[in-house]
C-alpha cells in the first residue's frame, strides 16, 4: 500500500484544520472572542492525544483497533458512528462551500453543476487512495500560507487598533446557544485523521505531524481572526458570513489592484477540497471495514452519489444550515471526544489481558 | 479503460458550462452601472436618483456623458426595484462608490435601510462612501447644473478628499459599527449645492451628527476645522488670528488625548501643539503672542466640546469607545449621559518659528 511522508501528512493536516476558518477565523461562523479559538484548540488536544496513544500502542489505524478491541457487533456499530460522523461533516462542508460559491463567485451557475464538479474532483483525488491528496497538499500549502500572509499585508493600512476595544464590552454569555458545545466542537473533527494516519511512513512521526499542524494552523487562524477584527471590527464581524472574504475585498494596492477577495476564495477552495476529501476517505475506509470489502474503489461511486443527493437536499442558506448542524452537536461531542477515549480504555484493557 | 474514457467524457461535458459560463451572460455595455446613488424622502414616497453613464454612438464617434435616472416608490426598496424594472433588470449597484442621503430622509427614516443593501448579494459594496445633504435634496445635487460634462459623484469625492473631511469612517462597514457600538456616534460629511453664480457645483465642508442612524444636526462651519483636529483626521490645521492688529498664522496639531474615569466622571486630557509660522507686524511681544494663541485655542476647543455636550448630547469623538476601562464599560452602557458630564483639561503648547524668536 502506498504511504505518505511526514511532510505530506503534516501539510494535509494543516489544510484540514484551516478548513472554513480561512473564511471566518473560527469554524462555520466567526467568534466574538479569541478565547473561543484558544479553548477549542485546547479541546482538540483530547482527540489528538487519544488517537496518538491508540495508534502508538497498536501500530494500526483506529478502525482496525476498534475491530480488534470489541466484538463483531459492537465494532461495526462504533465504526458506523465514525462513518456517519465523517459523512455528516462532509456534506455540511460541501454545502457550505457551495452556498459560498453561489453567493459570491459563480452567482449565475446552478448549484448542481458546482456540486457535481466538486464531487468529481474529490472522486479523482481519492482514486489513488490518499496519495494524490498528500502530494497536492504539499504543493499547495506554501501557496496557501503566502496568500494568507499577503491578505494580512494588504489589509495592514486599514487596521484600526481601536476595534480591539469592543472585546472589552462584548457579552460572551448569550451569543450562541449552548456555548460550551460551540467552543468544544469546532476542531474536534481532527479525530478523523486517526483513521487514515497509518498511511504515514513512520509511526513515530505521528506526534511530530500533529504538533506541527496544531501549532501552524493555530497561528494562522489567530492571524486571520485578528486581521478581521482590525479591519472590520465588531459588531459587523459577527454579522457577515465570510469576514475574511470581505476584509481582503476591502483592501487594495493603491487604486490599481482592487477586489482581491478572489485569492481568498482560491484558498478556501483548497482547504475545503482537503477537508472533504479526508472526510470522504475516512467514511469510505470505515464502510470498507464494516462491509469487509477489499478496496474502497468498490463503494466510492455509490458513496459519492449518496453524498451528492444528500447535499442537494440540505438547506440553501447559511443560517438554516447552521441550525441543522447544531442539531448534531451531541452526536459530534460523543463521536469526536467520548468514543475515542472509550476505544483507548477498551484497547488498553484488551492489550493487558493479551500480555 | 472504457470506464475511464466514459468518466473523462462526462467530466469534460460538465466542465463546459462551468468554464465558459455564458449561457446567461450579459455584456458590460448593456448593464446600467450606477456610480452615485441619491435617496430622498418626499411627501408621497421615496425618490431614488442614480448617476450613470450615457454612451451614445454618433456616426462612429463615441460620446460619453453622465446621465441621472430617477424613480419613485413607497419605500426605497420599491423605488430601486422600479428603477431596475425600467431598464430591464440591468441596473448594477456593485460599482456604486457614493451614496447621498437626502436631509429629510436621514432625519426622519435614518440610514439603516440603505446600509442593509450591503448585505444583499450583487448589491452595494462594504466600502461605499456615505454622505448627507444640507438645505437640498440628493436629487437636486445630482441634477444641479444639468448638461454638465463631469460626474457629480466623482467631483464630490474629490472635494471631500481635498477638504480631508472624508475618511474611512464614512464607509459602509465603519458606519455599521459606529451606529451599533456604544460610546461613539456617527458623523458624516455633508454636501451643499453652490449658488448658481459660483464656479463650484458643490461645497463639501460641513459635518452632520447622527444619533443612532438618524440625523441629529450639523456642526457649525466655524467648528469643522476643530472637529477635524479632534478626530485626528488632519495631521494639523491652519489657524489665523488677530492680536493687536497683528495677523498671526499658526499650525495646530493634536499631540495626545487620554481618557480616564475620575470621581465617576469621564475625564479627557488633551495636549495640543501650536506653531506660529508668521506674524505680520512683529510689534507684539513673543509672550503676548503665545498666551493669546493659547487662550484662543483653549477657549475655542472648550466651547466646541461644550456645544456638542449641550446641543447634541452625543459623544461624536468616541471618547467612551476609546476608553480602556473594562469595569466602567461593563457598568455604564449609556455613554452619552457620561459624555454630558465630561471633564476636560486642554493644554496648549505654543512655539514660535526660529526667525521670529528675536
Amino acid at each position: 500500500m502506498d504511504k505518505l511522508s511526514t511532510k505530506e501528512m503534516t501539510s494535509m493536516m494543516i489544510l484540514y484544520m484551516l478548513g472554513t476558518a480561512i473564511m471566518t477565523g473560527y469554524t462555520f461562523y466567526t467568534t466574538p472572542h479569541p478565547l473561543y479559538i484558544i479553548i477549542s484548540f485546547l479541546a482538540a488536544l483530547i482527540p489528538i492525544t487519544t488517537c496518538t496513544i491508540i495508534i502508538k500502542n497498536n501500530k494500526k489505524n483506529l478502525f482496525t483497533v476498534i475491530d480488534d478491541s470489541f466484538n463483531k457487533f459492537f465494532s461495526k456499530i462504533i465504526n458506523l458512528f465514525f462513518v456517519i460522523y465523517a459523512f455528516i461533516l462532509e456534506i455540511f462542508y460541501l454545502r457550505y462551500f457551495i452556498i459560498f460559491t453561489k453567493n459570491n463567485i459563480l452567482i449565475k451557475t446552478p448549484v448542481i453543476i458546482t456540486t457535481i464538479i466538486f464531487l468529481l474532483l474529490i472522486f479523482l483525488t481519492l482514486k489513488r487512495n490518499i496519495i494524490t491528496l498528500g502530494k497536492l497538499s504539499t504543493f499547495l500549502i506554501p501557496i496557501n500560507i503566502i496568500v494568507i500572509l499577503f491578505g494580512i499585508l494588504f489589509s495592514v493600512k486599514m487596521f484600526d487598533i481601536n476595534n480591539l476595544n469592543s472585546l472589552l464590552t462584548l457579552n460572551m454569555d448569550n451569543i450562541y446557544d449552548n456555548l460550551l458545545l460551540s467552543i468544544i466542537l469546532p476542531f474536534g473533527d481532527i479525530v478523523l485523521f486517526g483513521f487514515i494516519i497509518n498511511n504515514i511512513n513512520k509511526n513515530e512521526n505521528i506526534k511530530k505531524s500533529y504538533s506541527i499542524a496544531f501549532t501552524v494552523s493555530f497561528i494562522l487562524i489567530m492571524l486571520i481572526y485578528f486581521t478581521n477584527i482590525f479591519v472590520l471590527g465588531f459588531p459587523l464581524l459577527l454579522k457577515v458570513p465570510y469576514p475574511t472574504f470581505i476584509t481582503v475585498g476591502l483592501s487594495s494596492i493603491g487604486t490599481y489592484v482592487t477586489r482581491m477577495e478572489i485569492i481568498v476564495a482560491f484558498n478556501f477552495f483548497i482547504t475545503t477540497l482537503v477537508k472533504i476529501s479526508v472526510c470522504s476517505y475516512a467514511a469510505m475506509l470505515g464502510l470498507k471495514h464494516i462491509m469487509n470489502l477489499s478496496n474502497i474503489k468498490e463503494i466510492n461511486i455509490i458513496y459519492t452519489i449518496i453524498v451528492f443527493f444528500t447535499v442537494m437536499i440540505l438547506p440553501s442558506t447559511i443560517n438554516k444550515l447552521l441550525l441543522l448542524l447544531f442539531k448534531f452537536k451531541w452526536y459530534f461531542l460523543f463521536t469526536a471526544f467520548i468514543l475515542p477515549i472509550l476505544v483507548l480504555i477498551i484497547s488498553k484493557i484488551k492489550n493487558r489481558k493479551t500480555t | 479503460m472504457k470506464g475511464k474514457k466514459i468518466l473523462s467524457i462526462i467530466l469534460l461535458t460538465f466542465m463546459i458550462p462551468l468554464l465558459c459560463s455564458c449561457y446567461d451572460y450579459s455584456e458590460l455595455e448593456r448593464e446600467i452601472l450606477i456610480f452615485t446613488l441619491g435617496v430622498d424622502k418626499v411627501s408621497d414616497g421615496y425618490v431614488v436618483s442614480a448617476e450613470t453613464l450615457d454612451a451614445s454612438d454618433y456616426g462612429g464617434e463615441l460620446n460619453v456623458k453622465p446621465e441621472v435616472i430617477t424613480s419613485k416608490g413607497d419605500s426605497i426598496y420599491e423605488a430601486l426595484s422600479i428603477l431596475d424594472g425600467k431598464f430591464n433588470n440591468k441596473v448594477n449597484l456593485t460599482h456604486c462608490e457614493l451614496i447621498i442621503v437626502g436631509e429629510k430622509y436621514a432625519k426622519e427614516d435614518g440610514i439603516y435601510d440603505i446600509l442593509n443593501l450591503v448585505y444583499e448579494k450583487n448589491n452595494l459594496r462594504f466600502n461605499t462612501i456615505f454622505t448627507t445633504t444640507y438645505g437640498s435634496s440628493a436629487e437636486e445635487i445630482l441634477m444641479s447644473k444639468e448638461g454638465h460634462e463631469t460626474f457629480h459623484g466623482f467631483e464630490i469625492l474629490e472635494q471631500l478628499s481635498k477638504n480631508k473631511l472624508f475618511s474611512d469612517n464614512s464607509r459602509a462597514y465603519k458606519i455599521i459599527n459606529s451606529i451599533e457600538n456604544s460610546g461613539i456616534e456617527l458623523t458624516l460629511p455633508v454636501i451643499k449645492v453652490a449658488k448658481s453664480e459660483e464656479k463650484k457645483n458643490f461645497y463639501a465642508n460641513k459635518i452632520a451628527v447622527f444619533k443612532g442612524d438618524k440625523l441629529a444636526g450639523y456642526i457649525d462651519d466655524k467648528d469643522v476645522n476643530y472637529y477635524s483636529l479632534l478626530m485626528n483626521e488632519k495631521n494639523s490645521i491652519q489657524i489665523k488670528m488677530k492680536e493687536e492688529d497683528n495677523l498671526i498664522n499658526a499650525k495646530v496639531s493634536l499631540k495626545k488625548t487620554r481618557t480616564s474615569i475620575k470621581n465617576n466622571r469621564l475625564n479627557i486630557d488633551m495636549d495640543v501643539n501650536a506653531y506660529i509660522e508668521s506674524n505680520e507686524k512683529k510689534t507684539t511681544s513673543k509672550e503676548k503672542l503665545k498666551s493669546a494663541l493659547e487662550n484662543k485655542l483653549e477657549t475655542d476647543l472648550s466651547n466646541f466640546i461644550e456645544e456638542t455636550q449641550k446641543r447634541f448630547k452625543l459623544d461624536i469623538f468616541g471618547y467612551g469607545y476609546h476608553l480602556n476601562n473594562y469595569k466602567e464599560k461593563k457598568n455604564n452602557q449609556n455613554w452619552n449621559k457620561f459624555y454630558e458630564n465630561l471633564n476636560r483639561n486642554i493644554e496648549v503648547h505654543v512655539t514660535l518659528k526660529e526667525d521670529m524668536e528675536e
